[in-house]
């Protein structure tokens, strides 16, 4: 059985490699989860790889809407993402969906945005029920 | 009879008063000698036991007697101590029953004052539990209101809200957001 490795050496050296374009070391994670049972970390391997990789200036963003986003949306939102972050590259994760009814929800490393009509409802709610 | 005749005889003869008379006179000193000495007897031992008995028992009456007349003044005062007595417990029970109506009026006025304040006190908190399940419902009407009120907004947001107001306002929210 492989040794297990510490999470963040682990995530900072796939960061590493991604950045440097090396896309198998993705493969050799996986066997490394399955080897070491590790598998139901993968989400956390994940996040800590995109926090890495923000670092080091390659930015993953989440982005959920109501509607799917147009190129001039998307360019706005990297410039927006580029701007709060300092990042060389932005990438954008898309989710539609229509329950948030308008507005956007970002999501950074370390960082969340959210305009949606639906946050916006669910405070106002909150406050109206505060008073 | 015939002693009598034998005396006249030894008599007759002397011819004396006494012998006439049938008195011995030698026999007569000697009664008179046994009777001196019968009575220096009965004075020496007889009379004085029975003077004493005699005194004894006039003691005896008289102590009765005393005794009789002192158990009648203790009976006549004993009937004055009761008379007293009997006048005291009358005094003391008309007492203790002007007392117990005045005790019995005052728990009268005391439960009246208490069931009065506990009246005023159930009343209170039922005012007070009415006040606070109105205000209860109130705020639960106006939460449930708001849920309404949320969720036609966002049925009517979700069916007039289009693509194109939404870019604006994505771009309005990242303007604001720099």
């Amino acid at each position: 059985m492989a040794r297990r490795l510490s999470r963040r050496v682990v995530t900072s050296f796939v960061a590493e490699r991604l950045q440097e374009g090396d896309k198998s070391v993705v493969k050799q994670l996986a066997a490394y989860l399955v080897t070491t049972r590790q598998i139901r970390m993968l989400a956390l391997y994940v996040r800590d790889i995109e926090s890495s990789l923000a670092k080091k200036g390659d930015v993953i963003a989440d982005v959920t809407t109501a509607f799917s986003l147009s190129a001039e949306t998307k360019k706005h939102i990297n410039a927006f993402v580029a701007a709060e972050t300092g990042a060389l590259s932005v990438s954008l994760r898309e989710h539609v969906k229509s329950e948030v009814l308008g507005g956007l929800r970002l999501h950074i490393p370390g960082k969340e945005l959210d305009t949606t009509v639906q946050r916006q409802l669910t405070t106002l709610r909150t406050q109206l029920k505060k008073a | 009879m015939t002693f009598y005749t034998t005396v006249a005889e030894a008599t007759s003869g002397s011819g004396d008063l006494l012998s006439a008379l049938g008195i011995n006179w030698q026999l007569l000193i000697i009664q008179i000698v046994a009777f001196l000495l019968l009575v220096a007897l009965l004075g020496r031992f007889v009379y004085p036991w029975l003077m004493k008995s005699v005194d004894q028992r006039q003691k005896d009456i008289e102590d009765a007697k005393n005794a009789s007349i002192e158990a009648q003044r203790a009976a006549q005062q004993s009937q004055k101590d009761g008379e007293a007595l009997l006048d005291e417990a009358r005094r003391e029970a008309t007492d203790i029953v002007a007392t117990a109506k005045q005790e019995a009026s005052d728990i009268v006025s005391t439960s009246e004052e208490k069931s009065r304040l506990v009246a005023e006190r159930i009343a209170k908190e039922a005012r007070d539990d009415i006040g606070r399940d109105v205000e209860a419902a109130r705020k639960q009407l106006r939460a449930e209101t708001l849920e309404l009120v949320a969720l036609a907004t966002e049925k009517v947001v979700g069916k007039v809200h289009t693509k194109k107001p939404d870019e604006a306002l994505i771009a309005e929210a990242l303007k604001e957001s720099k």
